[in-house]
């Protein structure tokens, strides 16, 4: 019997047990089907956090205030707690000192009580120069910026994002209306055009920005203090030397010992970028072993399914060895069909994982590709179980007895 | 021309500390163009010896010649070459694989030879039509009548032209008349194509048919009388 023959002998015992051979190889279905759909939108998701990053602004570096002993007693209009170790004073000890820089602006971030009309939320509210949105690469979809009229006045002046707009402005211009921020009127004065979800899940669209000086003032009662500052580069090949720049002008002007750690962090977006790729990387890690592991139990489902059979089949075994077919020959043609259910199970799983990939690339409007190389790997790694979870069955079967496996019942 | 010579052949299979004697010591000749039916009660060895001329089994001692070639000495694999080529076999129950047609399942073991499926079809159709089913060749063995699968069931076992033709029990299942035409198509073969049978059967009605009785008792042959022409 050449191979071909045994082939479809194979196929056409596959073929007589539809729905037991599309149970067993369930497993696989599911193991293929996560490896693609999973490697696919990992991928999508990385290439959405590239442009996020891109889209943040292309060159800057951002300060963070993360003293711990920096944490202010809680102010009565105050809904949150903001860390205000970094001066103004360093601010611009920074702006003048460092030669890479080319624009900065300080920064606030607090949560305020929102009121406008019926509606009354708590949002976050970003503090800011007039710089901010050309550092960030933000533009206004409509009206006005913050001038520097605006902050050294810290006039009661507000833009809001996309998110707020439609909420408290649906099919409206927001431009002009008053609102209450803290109980306090506001003038919207600027709409800024849709930013999009940050990689951690936060709505940039949901925020207002104001002046930074009317947030010190007027929204947290305080003289100075900063969580932030936001500058950007002349050059961006100059970040890692700009950033060391900044570190040590800060730790001067905050007169660290030198033994003593930072008491705020620096971010630039090279950082960034190499944390969230590791990030994305160690997901993807994840998911593909969780993949490996349910393709790892598929095989082993289809391995059982298959002792099942040859015990189920004896008497056909046997059969087949008293009309002359050989060891071998039975040995082939149990792993043909092993192989063939666990291939059917690639296909479509396969399918059921591009499937998966699309809609919820289309779900959360992500470019999705489908990884070609998953692809291949998946169809090749369930052939490869179907052979060697195949093996032991099979040879099993071709160790039968031709007078024991005629005379089973 | 002596087609099978067993000389002391004997078999016991061993379970826990006891040996149990299927067959004790038994010397056999069959020639070419024999029909021979072994008789037996239950538990006699005739099947025992059936499995062993069928080498289906392996002697535990002794020896077995096919054509003059002692296979007590061959491997699995040569056994099998054995099976499909000098042994045709019908059973009790058929044994007919159930997703095949009639004439892919006689055209199996030209398949396990290595002979190509179109022109092992078409002999099996050829066979079919000896066994007067040609019009069923198409069919599967659960659109036939227990007498018509016994039939696809013999041109399966005639299909390799083997040495000799081992039926165990090929009548058990069925009724009078049709085990009287499956009996009319073994003389039939026997006389008209020359082909060795081996009938085993506990049936003196059946057994009374072939030209030559083989008695087993207890492992042993009894007697061996050859039936005088009707």
């Amino acid at each position: 019997m050449n191979f071909a023959q045994v082939f479809k002998t194979a196929l056409h015992s596959f073929s007589s047990h539809k729905t037991r051979s599309l149970l067993t190889t369930l497993g696989i279905i599911i193991g293929v089907a996560a490896l693609i759909a999973v490697k696919s939108i990992g991928d999508g998701a990385k290439d959405r956090v590239r442009q996020q990053i891109e889209s943040t602004g292309t060159n800057f570096v951002l300060v963070l205030s993360t003293d711990p002993k920096a944490l202010q007693p809680r102010n009565k209009n105050s809904l949150t707690l903001p860390n205000l170790s970094l001066k103004l004073n360093e601010y611009e000890t920074i702006l003048n000192e460092t030669p890479g820089i080319a624009l900065g602006s300080p920064g606030i971030f607090t949560r305020v009580q929102l009121v406008y009309e019926s509606h009354n939320r708590i949002v976050s509210c970003v503090g800011a120069s007039e710089h901010m949105l050309e550092i960030r690469n933000w533009p206004i979809q409509e009206g006005i910026s913050i001038t520097r009229h605006d902050i050294v006045g810290a006039k009661k002046v507000a833009l809001i994002g996309q998110t707020i707009a439609k909420d408290l402005f649906p099919g409206d211009t927001p431009i002009g209306k008053t609102v209450r921020i803290n109980k306090v009127p506001y003038e919207i004065i600027g709409l800024l055009a849709e930013k999009g979800r940050r990689a951690d899940g936060f709505d940039e669209d949901d925020v207002i920005m104001c002046p930074y000086t009317t947030i010190q003032k007027r929204m947290l009662s305080v003289n100075d203090g900063l969580t932030s500052m936001l500058f950007s580069l002349k050059d961006r090949s100059t970040m890692s030397q700009t950033t060391e720049t900044i570190r040590s002008i800060l730790r001067h002007k905050k007169k660290l010992a030198a033994d003593a750690d930072d008491t705020f962090t620096i971010f630039n977006q090279d950082e960034i970028a190499k944390t969230s790729e590791a990030a994305t990387l160690a997901l993807n890690i994840l998911l593909i072993i969780i993949a490996s592991i349910s393709l790892i139990v598929g095989g082993i489902g289809i391995m059982n399914i298959m002792l099942v059979t040859v015990t189920e089949r004896t008497r056909e075994i046997g059969l087949r060895m008293a009309l002359g077919a050989r060891k071998n020959t039975i040995l082939l043609q149990f792993i043909i069909e092993s192989i063939i259910v666990c291939m059917l199970g690639g296909i479509v799983g396969m399918l059921l994982g591009v499937g998966i990939a699309f809609s919820v690339g289309h779900f959360l409007g992500w470019n999705i590709a489908i990884n070609q190389s998953a692809v291949a790997i998946a169809f090749l790694s369930s052939t490869l179980i179907g052979l060697f979870f195949g093996f032991y069955p099979a040879k099993k079967a071709s160790n039968l007895k031709p007078v024991e496996a005629l005379l089973e019942r | 021309m002596e087609r099978i010579k067993t000389v002391k052949l004997a078999r016991s299979y061993v379970n826990g500390d006891t040996t149990v004697t299927a067959l004790k010591s038994v010397d056999l000749s069959i020639n070419d163009g024999e029909f021979i039916a072994i008789t037996g009660t239950s538990g006699s060895g005739k099947t025992t010896l059936m499995h062993l001329l069928g080498c289906l089994d392996v002697p535990s001692s002794g020896d077995h010649f096919i054509d003059g070639v002692n296979v007590a000495q061959l491997s699995d694999d040569e056994l099998a070459g054995i099976r499909n080529e000098k042994i045709g076999f019908v059973f009790q129950k058929y044994n007919l694989l159930p997703d095949l047609s009639a004439v892919d399942n006689v055209a199996l073991p030209r398949l396990y030879k290595g002979i190509n499926e179109e022109q092992a079809r078409s002999e099996a159709r050829e066979l079919l039509n000896l066994v007067e089913l040609g019009h069923r060749a198409d069919h599967h063995p659960y659109e036939m009548s227990g007498g018509q699968q016994q039939r696809v069931a013999i041109a399966r076992a005639l299909i390799n032209n083997p040495a000799i033709i081992l039926a165990d029990e090929p009548t058990g299942n069925l009724d009078t008349a049709t085990t009287q035409a499956i009996l009319d198509l073994f003389k039939k073969l026997n006389t008209e194509k020359g082909t060795t049978i081996v009938i085993v059967t506990h049936e003196d009605d059946v057994a009374r048919q072939a030209k030559r009785i083989l008695k087993l008792r207890d492992g042993e042959i009894i007697s061996d009388t050859a039936v005088p022409a009707a």
